[in-house]
């Protein structure tokens, strides 16, 4: 029984040395290693956006909580939607936190980590006389939508083919002014950024007119972008994500930003 | 004893007679069989169900958290859902209740209330639901407006024609309008401005009758007053409207409260369900496990009273019965009908047997007789040469150093010759009676043939064989019998002793004979009445 006391002790002080000894060395590490450079879109609301000359939205504040959950020192660099996908394959930045699927950009053959929120794209309009849209009642209708993402794909597959002109845009900013303008009859845009921006005072003019329920793309689980070789960062980044679930972190950051949480 | 049974043997079950009792093998098949099919069924069911158990409540605690996580996330959102509606519905800022509307839609197009498809329907409608609201809640708020507009022309025009007229006295400013108080969808909210109304009315009238005149102005006012009205008319069909669908969306809300927590809560009341069915069904099989066990316990109880008790009884009486040689009087009687039908047999194989034996008992004397006379010399009363084969043939373990003689009687042809053949018999029974009482028990005496025996030597030695050879021909050449009293010639017999050697077995005993042949030839030659030892030379 003494000796069992003794081997406790000599462990526990072992460990409070041990534990010493660690802090400092985490500190040294984490200023050691190199910053990752992240990729955040530069104009778009509630993701990524500039406030009082300040980055801000959901985007950013997952980044800076993944960051320090692998704890590492992360530099955000905003920038273009296009950029993201050109910097990213360049190795400029290490991952792009710009809620990306794999059908967004299947031939650019990126890594794609947990989802960290899901989404649906919906349905937008000025014309308050516009009534309910779905893929029937859409026909003559002008769409706009993102280029060369998983709504693009379905309004392809579920609206032209009834009739509705497909209009591609670069960005969430450019599909409102369209459909503010009048130079579209609906916007099919990503969910989150359209409820933001209905409930702008820019967006008070539009109303939610319809969803494509049922059908393909309906959700997307949005994920974060590496490249392939970084597999190991991926790991990381995952583990990342999951904690700051797990932690409630997610969920506190989520509601900063949106009316619920999906995680 | 015999005879008993012979007189009265046990029944017959023949196939022709009624039996009572029952059968072993029938009721192993009926009974034993089917239960032990039972048993085991219910032992593999068991297993089964006690693995599905383990399987369940693995599962409830691989899902617990995931499906606590979820169960708190769809809470908080629904939550979220109800404080949107709410504003929606009361508040008096557009742009508030512009923001509700979208969260609210946002909440319920995103289904992150409940991942479950089987809910999306109900997401669905609570959405177009929402919609419609937010279109009543835009036309309620127009008509609100209307109805305020319509309030201040009244108020003027009431101020106007009170002023032009020169009514006093009016407490007009009691009827002032004020935007905030009119909103409102409560039922008292609508009952004040029905007050209002009436309040209009009345003291218009009862200014104009006071003043007893300005019917002209209260005239004017007819107009603007039925305005009032049109618009509360408006108003409360919109306030309708508006309360209508948001009764409806209530109801939606409730639902999907109810519908999302019971299916997360689903999740785990069908494992829990199904834990407890499972572990009904393991008590059920428990307790046919028991009621198989004793109905086995019992099996074996019936088993041992009517089955082993009387087999053992049996298996007693037929040890007494070749121990004592006493058949039972009585058997234990047994219900089954295969032990009856042993227990019918038993005393007829008692009676045969005790026949049997003593049968047997007969012919073995008659046997140890016969034996005895074809291995007996008739005339001496010894063993004969048959005897000598046999015993030759019979196995020693101890035998020890054996000595064979030879012992010839001496001129026994002119004995016989001279006195006849009556007096030689005489002869060859003294002779051999001679030899016998001379002998050692253990030693044995044959007639060899004609006037010669044989004699074996056993546990002997040379010493003891010479003493023994020498005694017998001492006392031949001393024997004095009656019949000898004729004959004036004493009677001499002449002895060959063989070498001594160790029992072997047949082989031996002939060569030992074939010495001490040898060594009586030499007798006989060296003048006869001598005992000679077989000598190589």
């Amino acid at each position: 029984m003494g000796a069992v006391r003794r081997f406790a002790a000599g462990a526990c002080c072992l460990a409070a040395i041990s534990g010493l000894l660690s802090g400092p060395a985490v500190c040294a590490d984490r200023e050691s290693v190199p910053a990752l450079i992240v990729g955040v879109q530069d104009d778009d609301r509630p993701f990524a956006y500039k406030e009082n000359n300040e980055l801000k939205g959901f985007n950013v504040d997952i980044t800076k909580a993944i960051c320090k959950q692998m704890n590492r020192v992360c530099g955000i660099k905003p920038m273009s939607r296009w950029d993201l996908k050109h910097e990213l394959k360049a190795g400029t930045v290490d991952f792009v936190v710009d809620g990306w699927t794999s059908i967004d950009d299947a031939e650019a053959g990126f890594l794609y980590s947990h989802p960290y929120y899901r989404s649906r794209d919906v349905f937008i309009t000025a014309d308050s006389s516009q009534t309910r849209l779905s893929p029937t009642t859409i026909a003559g209708k002008t769409v706009g939508v993102l280029s060369e993402t998983a709504g693009e794909k379905a309004v392809n597959e579920h609206c032209a083919s009834r009739g509705a002109v497909i209009s591609t845009f670069m960005n969430n900013r450019e599909i409102f002014d369209a459909v503010a303008a009048g130079h579209v009859d609906v916007g099919y845009v990503e969910g989150y950024a359209a409820y933001t921006h209905l409930k702008s005072p820019e967006g008070f003019a539009m109303n939610p007119v319809g969803l494509l329920p049922g059908l393909a793309y309906e959700f997307s689980e949005r994920c974060i972008a590496v490249r392939k070789d970084r597999g190991d960062l991926l790991s990381a980044i995952n583990r990342a994500v999951d904690e700051a679930k797990l932690t409630g972190r997610y969920q506190q950051i989520s509601l900063t930003y949106f009316a619920f949480m999906n995680y | 004893m015999t005879e008993e049974h012979r007189a009265s043997p046990a029944p017959a079950a023949g196939p022709g007679r009624r039996r009572r009792g029952i059968s072993l093998g029938r009721f192993l098949m009926v009974v034993g069989v089917p239960l032990l099919f039972i048993l085991m069924m219910c032992g593999s069911l068991y297993l089964r169900t006690v693995g599905q158990v383990e399987q369940a409540s693995a599962n409830i605690v691989l899902q617990a958290g995931p499906q606590i996580t979820r169960v708190q996330r769809s809470l908080i959102n629904i939550e979220n859902l109800k404080h949107f509606l709410t504003l929606m519905r009361y508040t008096t800022d557009e742009r508030s209740a512009r923001r509700a509307y979208i969260d609210a839609w946002s909440i319920l197009a995103e289904s992150v209330l409940d991942r479950f498809s089987t809910n999306n329907e109900l997401f669905y409608t609570t959405l177009y639901n929402v919609e419609t609201m937010w279109t009543a809640r835009q036309r309620l708020d127009a008509a609100q407006e209307e109805l305020f507009r319509a309030w201040n022309r009244v108020y003027s025009d009431a101020e106007l024609t009170f002023v032009r007229d020169g009514v006093k006295n009016v407490r007009l400013h009691e009827f002032r309008p004020t935007h905030a108080a009119v909103y409102d969808i409560s039922e008292a909210g609508t009952d004040e401005l029905r007050e209002i109304v009436a309040g209009y009315r009345t003291m218009f009238t009862l200014e104009c009758m006071a003043q007893g005149g300005p019917q002209k102005a209260c005239e004017r006012l007819r107009g603007s007053i039925a305005g009032f009205r049109r618009a509360l008319n408006e108003f409360d069909k919109e306030r309708g409207d508006f309360l209508r669908v948001s009764k409806v969306i209530d109801s939606d809300v409730e639902t999907l409260m109810g519908t999302l927590t019971q299916v997360e809560i689903n999740g785990f009341l069908e494992e829990i369900t199904d834990i407890s069915s499972h572990a009904n069904q393991s008590k059920q099989l428990i307790v046919i496990f028991l009621g198989g066990f004793m109905a086995l316990a019992i099996l074996l109880t019936v088993a041992m009273l009517f089955i082993v008790r009387p087999v053992t009884r049996m298996a007693e009486s037929i040890r007494e019965f070749r121990a004592k040689g006493i058949a039972p009087k009585e058997l234990p009687k047994s219900p089954i009908f295969e032990l009856q039908e042993l227990q019918s047999v038993l005393p007829l194989l008692f009676t045969d047997m005790q026949s049997e034996k003593e049968r047997n008992a007969v012919m073995t004397v008659e046997r140890d007789a016969l034996r005895s006379e074809t291995l007996t010399d008739p005339l001496t009363q010894i063993a004969n040469r048959r005897a000598l084969e046999l015993f030759k043939q019979e196995p020693r373990s101890a035998y020890g150093r054996v000595v064979v003689m030879m012992v010839d009687i001496d001129y026994f042809k002119h004995f016989n010759d001279t006195y006849g053949h009556r007096f030689g018999d005489e002869v060859l029974r003294e002779i051999a009676r001679e030899i016998r009482d001379q002998l050692r028990g253990r030693d044995q005496v044959f007639r060899y043939g004609g006037e010669e025996f044989c004699v074996v030597l056993s546990e002997s030695s040379e010493d003891l064989a010479r003493e023994l050879a020498n005694r017998i021909r001492e006392c031949v050449r001393q024997m004095h019998p009656k019949f000898l009293e004729q004959c004036p010639t004493k009677l001499s017999v002449s002895v060959g002793v063989s070498d001594i050697t160790y029992w072997t077995g047949q082989e031996s005993l002939d060569a030992l004979i074939e010495q001490s042949d040898q060594a009586l030839y030499r007798a006989k030659r060296a003048g006869r009445n001598k005992v000679v030892f077989y000598d190589v030379e």
